[in-house]
This record gives C-alpha cells, sequence and structure tokens, in this order.
C-alpha cells in the first residue's frame, strides 16, 4: 500500500520538480513548488515521520512560499522577458557530470533493507526530549541564526528605502 | 450546513443588532433564505472575463475551500461514544500533533485568496490578496506563539487529550480550563482568530470602502460561493479551536459536571450531551463574530500592522516565559 | 524500499542542480534551491528511518529552519536587486566586472 503510494507520489513530485524550473512564468514555477513542497510532507508521513511532515507544511508550504509568491507576484515579470532555458555547453556538462557521480554512488551500494516503523508512534516527545539534551547546542544556534536573519532581512530592506 | 445556517444567523443578527427586520420571507423567521441563497449561486451565470488567468482563476476556489474542510479533520466534537459495540471517538482524525496539523493546513488557505486575486489580474483584488496575505502571516505569528502557553500547561499537542487534562477543577468550582490556565492566551488568540479569518475589525482585504469587494471582486456564481463557504468554514473552525483550547472543549462546567453524572446515564447520552455543551461554547463564539462585525470600525492597514507585531508578538513571548515560570515554581 | 527514497532524493537534487544551472531568472534559481534542500531533507529522514533512531528528523528539522532563513535573506536581496536593476536577469548583475 505504502510503496504504491510512494510511487505515485514520486511520479507527481519529480514532475512538480521538472515543472519549477521548466515553466516560463515565474508564478507557475513558484505554484508548482508548491506542490512540490506539499508532496514532500506525504513523503515524510510515509516514512512515519509525523512532526517533520506538519512542520513541512507549516513552514515551507504555509510560510516561505507563501514569501516566493508573493514576491514573485509584487514584483509582476513578465514571462517573455527571459529566455526560457539557456543550455551552454558547460552547464550541460556539470549537469551530466553530476547525475554520473550519483547514479555511480547508487549503483557502488548495495541494495539496503525493507522499510520499517519506528517503534515510537508519538514522536513529538521524543524529539523534543533530544532537541533540548544532545541537540541543545545545535537548537541554540538555530536560533541565533534566525534572529541574524531576521535582523538581516529588516537592514537590507530599511537601507534601500532612506 | 453551517455555513447555510451562519449565513441566516449573520443576516438576521446583523438587522437585530441595528433595530432591522432582516431577511424574513422566506420560511419561518426567514430560514429558508440560505437555501434561495444556494439556488441563486448555482443558478447564476459563471461570469468569465478576457483578461483573468483561466485555470488559476478556477483552482483558487478549490485552494482556499480544500484546507478550511481537512482543518475540521481534526476537532474533537465529544468524547468516545459507542456505536453497535465499536469505541468511537466524536472525531474524525484523533493526530497527536492535532494542534499545529490545524495551524498548518489553515495557513494553506492564504494561497486560493493570493491566486484568486492575482488570477483575477484586476488591481483592486491584487491589492485585496496581498493585504490579506500579508496580515494572515504576520497573525499566524501570533496565533502559534499564543498556542504555546496552551500546550505548556496541558503538556500535550493532542487536541482529545488536551481537552481531557481540561477536566476537573480548583476548589471546586474554578474550572481547569483554557481561559483560567491562560487568560492572556485566550484574548491574543481571539484577536488573531478574527485577523485570520479576514472578519471585522480586520478585514482590510475586502474592506469595502476602499477595494470594491477585495479579492473575490470578478468572482461570481458557485466559485464566489466557495470563497464565502470557506470563509464561514474558517471562522467555524476558529470557534471550535477556541472552545477546544479555552472553554475545555466537551467538559461541562465543574457544577454540571457532577449533577449530570450523579445521574448515572449511559455512555452514548452522556456523549450526545457532551457534545451539546461543546456545540453551545461555539455557538457563542460564532454569535460573537457576528457581534462584533456590526460593532467595531475597521482598522486602518498599518494600525492592523502595528498592532500585529508590535504589541500582540511580545505579549506572546512574555505569556510564553511567565507560563514557564509559572509551571516552575507553582506546580 | 529505502534505497528508493535515496535515488528519489538524488534525482530530486540533480533536478535543482539543472535549475541553477540552466535558469536566468533569480528567483527561479532561488526555487531550484529550495528544491535541493528539499531533497537533502527527503534523504535524512529516509536515512534516519533506516537507522531506526530520530536522529535523522532532527537534522531535517535544523535544515528546514536553516532554510527559512536562506530563503528570507535571499528574498530579501533579489528584492533590493529588482528595486535598483529593474531585472531579474542573472546575465545583467555584472556589476563587479567593472
Amino acid at each position: 500500500m505504502s510503496q504504491i503510494l510512494f510511487y505515485v507520489v514520486a511520479l507527481l513530485s519529480l514532475g512538480c520538480a521538472l515543472s519549477v524550473i521548466l515553466q516560463r512564468n515565474p508564478v507557475y514555477s513558484a505554484l508548482s513548488l508548491v506542490g512540490f513542497l506539499f508532496l514532500q510532507a506525504v513523503y515524510f508521513v510515509i516514512l512515519r515521520a509525523y512532526f517533520l511532515a506538519v512542520v513541512q507544511v507549516l513552514i515551507y508550504a504555509g510560510a516561505i512560499m507563501v514569501l516566493f509568491v508573493y514576491v514573485v507576484m509584487v514584483m509582476n515579470l513578465s514571462s517573455d522577458d527571459l529566455p526560457r532555458l539557456h543550455f551552454k555547453p558547460v552547464s550541460i556538462f556539470l549537469g551530466g557530470l553530476f547525475a554520473s557521480i550519483l547514479f555511480y554512488l547508487f549503483q557502488s551500494d548495495k541494495p539496503i533493507t525493507r522499510i520499517q516503523a519506528l517503534v515510537v508512534e508519538n514522536n513529538i516527545t521524543e524529539i523534543a526530549k533530544l532537541l533540548f539534551s544532545e541537540y541543545v547546542l545545535a537548537f541554540e544556534y538555530i536560533s541565533f541564526l534566525l534572529v541574524v536573519a531576521m535582523v538581516g532581512v529588516v537592514v537590507l530592506n530599511q537601507r534601500t528605502q532612506s | 450546513m453551517n455555513t447555510t445556517i451562519m449565513t441566516w444567523v449573520e443576516r438576521r443578527g446583523s438587522a437585530f443588532i441595528q433595530g432591522r427586520i432582516g431577511p424574513n420571507r422566506v420560511g419561518p423567521l426567514g430560514l429558508f433564505q440560505p437555501i434561495a441563497d444556494v439556488i441563486k449561486f448555482i443558478m447564476k451565470e459563471d461570469t468569465y472575463y478576457p483578461h483573468v488567468n483561466k485555470w488559476l482563476f478556477i483552482l483558487a476556489p478549490a485552494l482556499s475551500l480544500i484546507p478550511a474542510v481537512l482543518a475540521l479533520a481534526a476537532i474533537p466534537f465529544g468524547p468516545v461514544i459507542q456505536i453497535f459495540g465499536y469505541q468511537t471517538p466524536l472525531q474524525i482524525a484523533d493526530l497527536h500533533i492535532g494542534l499545529i496539523y490545524i495551524l498548518a493546513v489553515s495557513s494553506l488557505g492564504i494561497y486560493g485568496i493570493l491566486l484568486g486575486g492575482w488570477a483575477s489580474n484586476n488591481k483592486y483584488s491584487f491589492l485585496g490578496s496581498l493585504r490579506s496575505c500579508a496580515q494572515m502571516v504576520s497573525y499566524e505569528i501570533a496565533l502559534g506563539l499564543s498556542i504555546v502557553g496552551v500546550i505548556m500547561v496541558y503538556g500535550s499537542t493532542s487536541l482529545s487529550e488536551i481537552v481531557i487534562r481540561q477536566g476537573g477543577s480548583f476548589l471546586g468550582f474554578i474550572p481547569k480550563w483554557g481561559i483560567v490556565t491562560q487568560p492572556l492566551a485566550f484574548i491574543l488568540f481571539w484577536i488573531a482568530a478574527f485577523a485570520e479569518t479576514n472578519r471585522l475589525p480586520f478585514d482590510l482585504p475586502e474592506g469595502e470602502t476602499e477595494l470594491v469587494a477585495g479579492y473575490h471582486t470578478e468572482y461570481s456564481g458557485m466559485k464566489f460561493a466557495l470563497f464565502f463557504m470557506s470563509e464561514y468554514i474558517a471562522m467555524f473552525t476558529m470557534s471550535c479551536l477556541l472552545a477546544t483550547l479555552f472553554l475545555g472543549g466537551w467538559q461541562f462546567p465543574p457544577g454540571i459536571h457532577e449533577l449530570i453524572y450523579g445521574l448515572g446515564l449511559s455512555t452514548n447520552i452522556l456523549g450526545v450531551l457532551h457534545f451539546l455543551s461543546f456545540f453551545i461554547k461555539v455557538c457563542f463564539f460564532l454569535w460573537c463574530y457576528v457581534w462584533v462585525r456590526w460593532t467595531f470600525p475597521r482598522f486602518r492597514y498599518d494600525q492592523m500592522m502595528k498592532l500585529g507585531w508590535k504589541v500582540m508578538v511580545p505579549i506572546a513571548l512574555v505569556n510564553i516565559i511567565m507560563t514557564g515560570f509559572g509551571l516552575r515554581f507553582f506546580l | 524500499m529505502i534505497t528508493e527514497y535515496f535515488i528519489l532524493s538524488g534525482i530530486l537534487f540533480t533536478i535543482g542542480v539543472l535549475g541553477v544551472l540552466v535558469r536566468k531568472n533569480l528567483i527561479v534559481i532561488l526555487m531550484s534551491l529550495e528544491i535541493m534542500m528539499a531533497s537533502s531533507h527527503l534523504a535524512l529522514v529516509a536515512a534516519g528511518n533506516l537507522a531506526q533512531n530520530l536522529s535523522g528528523q532532527i537534522f531535517a528539522l535544523f535544515s528546514i529552519a536553516v532554510a527559512a532563513a536562506e530563503v528570507a535573506i535571499g528574498l530579501a536581496l533579489v528584492v533590493i536587486i529588482y528595486k535598483k536593476k529593474q531585472t531579474t536577469n542573472v546575465d545583467r548583475f555584472n556589476i563587479l566586472q567593472g
């Protein structure tokens, strides 16, 4: 059941990802990206990472992508002023190189065991315990990073106004 | 269902407050007026304009309705009852992350409004949708932060769990409800709920005096009805959340609780009574929506943003810190 | 089953890399970065599932926070550049070439 779901969602999300980079109009790209990130949450549900799935929807689809769509719409970029794709030999070469490296890595690994449910079903308490014991330093760093980012954004946009 | 009744309540209620009669022609007390409205919506021609972006124009109302309905799935309407020998909770999905789930899903409702405004290709619609987007994102932060205090006090993110832990009382007569343990969070959440559902006094996205009708200016017929329904369902969800988090959900008030449990009723009848108790609380909040709408004037946009960022977010943060100290030293 | 997740995340990452290389619109390039980020989250969670502990999910959680900060700053920069240059075509941003 979850296997069929996985393949369906995988196809859909590949389609969304391709549509992000192939659409001419940035608004459509942004919307495809919303769909892609929402499908990402479905993967997390299949992998039993329920908390992460909800956080993914809340932060990515609910906040980050709203920013993207907002900015794209406010700028009102007409789709014609930018060429669709520009295939330079170097970009094709780099992309191909990257794909072949990934392919090689996957080839060299042995097939990995099947998916198993994590034993903890209510994993939000477990995540909280880990977050505030083992990873508390990283947690503080992240909050510091977010504060710095927030201040940075405010300062950046103030300078242009004055 | 709830939308149809709410439209009736809203129109009659507004008439009551303004000393008018309101729609009273269709059926007794005008109760069938919503049905007449629905028939009108369906029969009306769906208009398109050459300048709209057709696909997104059709997609947007659906995108605003689906999250609103999805959010309802995690609301506990009552305790566990027995149907044909099965234990069935009066809740569609009892998620252990129900609270965050509702926040996440309702934050997706922005896309419907944003796309509707953009696809209409009309400056009033677009301005309305941009305003609504900025407003909902800002007030979502206050909403989320005010909930943190409740989660800290009751120690769970599952809505049914939170309701169960609100049972019992202090000193025998003060209920252990969220409104008692987290009064500040209650007020913040209530204000933010008004802003989240784009209702007065925060209905700047559709301020008639400035923006014609905001993001749904270009919509007509059934597509407009979808926007309309999603707004009312969002109101209903927010009222349910308010009742669940701060008024004890389906719990009875302390005195009545002992009275009813003293009668020795069966589980199912108790379940129905619990549901009624929840329903009365929700109706109270829904009535407040109508009440406030016809009582308060609209905010100016900068005032609203200032209220959200400079007043509500700091108070919510202070509330979290105070709750932390309270839990540390008094429990 | 887990292998498929890694392969999928690899393919998605490649799509993201291609997007960065092939597109000229600065905003779409930022979106491609998001695809790369998201695919790496998928790999992290899958690896956490394989190892049967929650570390993968916690790393992904941190990574999502970093992505949020990155997008906020990135979009602020894009808006400033757009105000100055009236375009988001990366080929026009050659101010350092003198």
